[in-house]
């Protein structure tokens, strides 16, 4: 019998994530729904703020770029918590970026007013339509320290930015958040 | 909002993103409780993170689905990646199947075009109205020539033997290409181009010719010539046994000449050849007339010999001849 049998992954939970990033790096596919039903709720919910309308597609480019990366975890850091949402933020900005790319080009070829992006944020609540103003650096700021409660020195990791800049998109994002949340009251 | 603004209200923010040390901190709140609109600034922050985490209704379906995919999707990578390790591995047996071929390759050329081939191959060129028999037994060559002019190409190999038999005793090869011809019962004439080869008679010594010498003797036991003698390079079929200055020299000595030189030399080797074909037919009657006991004729042949041939190869022989006819 082979003495270095690996635990099963069911009811697991005193696996770190460490471990499970580890056999999703050898390609073991229920180690990564593991990992995905330990984090994924929280991650879609993040997600949901962060991107609304391709909440959907964010996680699941999250989560296939994490199997990719699972070799580079640092394993010394047993939750993988801060490490994924560092990815979906990632993931976010590189999608905004593309997605403001392509708009400008569509925008440049069909001469389109700029206006027209903003019907979609008209649909989401109040609170949502104001985030949305956001870009997606302060509003990912924003939700990962007052929702996910990373602090500002986690966050400035995660992202490797200065932590002056976390606190200052903070700020930013907060004032903006306001006045625009006040606004739609008014 | 009141009209008046508390510089300090910035100290909310700051305080809840951990930007104020200990001290400040406790100095901070402190401020609070007394101060009413930072700690109105304090509240609508934490309204705003309260309204911030709230959650909005989960998708089940929509958890599954990425799920599902995401599964598929590492699955499908899995998949390739097993795929390209499975690539790497046909690789590398082709890389190792060719490095083996070329190996194969390169000891089957050295062994045959360095080497010679394992097997001993023979070649046997017969002149019309030539009577032998070839036999091998193992890596030795028979061949049993009767009657006849016999061209032999040989390659030894790794172990081969050749041995000719003829009618007065028997040629074992020690080289390559060689032409034996016998008349009557008797070798006439062995003719080496490549290597060497040895008569061995019952009666007479051992004989070596070497390549680029002749063997020639007169038929009925009657011995003309028992010393080599020098060939041309590349003679002519019928200009065997003649000698000459040019030929003297080594084959690679020649094929070094430059073409203007070679050719020189070529008519050179012609003139001698076409001399010695001469002297050997001067030579040749004389042993004829012998043959038949015509000696007055024989006699007369040998003084024209000398005369005509001073410096000849056959000269010592021939003035024994005229001596002895002379008598």
């Amino acid at each position: 019998m082979n003495s270095e049998r690996k635990p099963r992954l069911t009811g697991a939970e005193a696996v770190s994530d460490a471990t499970l990033l580890e056999r999703v790096a050898q390609g073991e596919v229920s180690a990564m729904g593991a990992l995905y039903g330990r984090h994924a709720a929280a991650l879609l919910r993040f997600a949901k703020r962060v991107d609304p309308q391709d909440a959907e597609d964010l996680l699941h480019s999250t989560f296939v770029r994490v199997a990719r990366l699972s070799t580079r975890y640092d394993g010394r850091n047993p939750s993988a918590r801060a490490w994924l949402f560092a990815i979906m933020t990632r993931v976010a900005q590189e999608r905004t970026r593309s997605l403001r790319r392509f708009a400008r080009a569509v925008t440049r070829f069909s001469e389109l007013p700029r206006r027209q992006t903003a019907s979609m944020i008209d649909t989401l609540p109040d609170l949502d339509r104001a985030l949305a103003t956001l870009s997606t650096a302060k509003r990912a700021v924003l939700l990962l320290a007052e929702v996910e409660g990373f602090s500002c020195q986690e966050i400035a990791t995660m992202l490797r930015i200065p932590v002056g800049t976390v606190w200052t998109r903070l700020h930013h994002a907060r004032k903006e958040l306001r006045a625009v949340h006040r606004e739609s009251e008014t | 909002m009141s009209g008046s603004h508390c510089a300090r209200s910035w100290e909310a923010e700051a305080a809840r993103d951990g930007r104020l040390e200990a001290p400040a901190l406790t100095s901070h709140e402190l401020h609070t409780q007394h101060c009413k609109q930072c700690a109105r600034e304090r509240t609508r922050l934490e309204q705003l993170a309260t309204q911030l985490r709230a959650e909005s209704p989960h998708s089940e379906l929509m958890l599954r689905r990425v799920r599902q995919s995401v599964l598929a999707a590492m699955n499908q990578q899995a998949l390739a990646t097993e795929a390209r390790i499975g690539l790497r591995f046909t690789r590398g047996q082709w890389v190792a199947a060719l490095s083996l071929a070329t190996l194969f390759g390169l000891g089957w050329f050295a062994k045959t075009q360095l080497a010679g081939p394992a097997t001993p191959t023979l070649e046997l060129a017969s002149e019309p109205g030539t009577r032998f028999t070839h036999a091998r037994r193992g890596a030795l060559d028979y061949v049993k020539l009767k009657e006849g002019a016999l061209s032999i190409h040989f390659n030894r190999g790794v172990s081969g033997r050749l041995i000719v038999h003829v009618p007065d005793g028997e040629i074992r090869d020690l080289g390559t290409v060689f032409r034996v011809v016998v008349r009557a019962g008797t070798t006439t004439e062995i003719a080496v181009k490549q290597g060497a080869v040895v008569l061995r008679r019952e009666t007479e010594p051992d004989v070596l010719v070497s390549a680029g010498e002749v063997f020639l003797r007169a038929p009925h036991g009657t011995t003309v010539a028992t010393e080599p003698i020098a060939l041309p390079a590349q003679p002519p079929p019928n200009t065997m046994g003649q000698a000459s200055a040019a030929t003297d020299q080594p084959a690679q000595a020649r094929a070094k000449t430059k073409p203007r030189q070679r050719r020189g030399l070529a008519s050179a080797g012609e003139r001698a050849a076409r001399t010695g074909e001469q002297q050997d037919l001067a030579y040749l009657r004389i042993v004829a007339l012998l043959q038949e006991a015509r000696s007055a004729e024989a006699r007369v042949a040998a003084q024209e010999y000398l005369s005509r041939f001073p410096d000849g190869f056959r000269r010592a022989e021939v003035e024994r001849i005229a001596a002895r006819l002379a008598r």
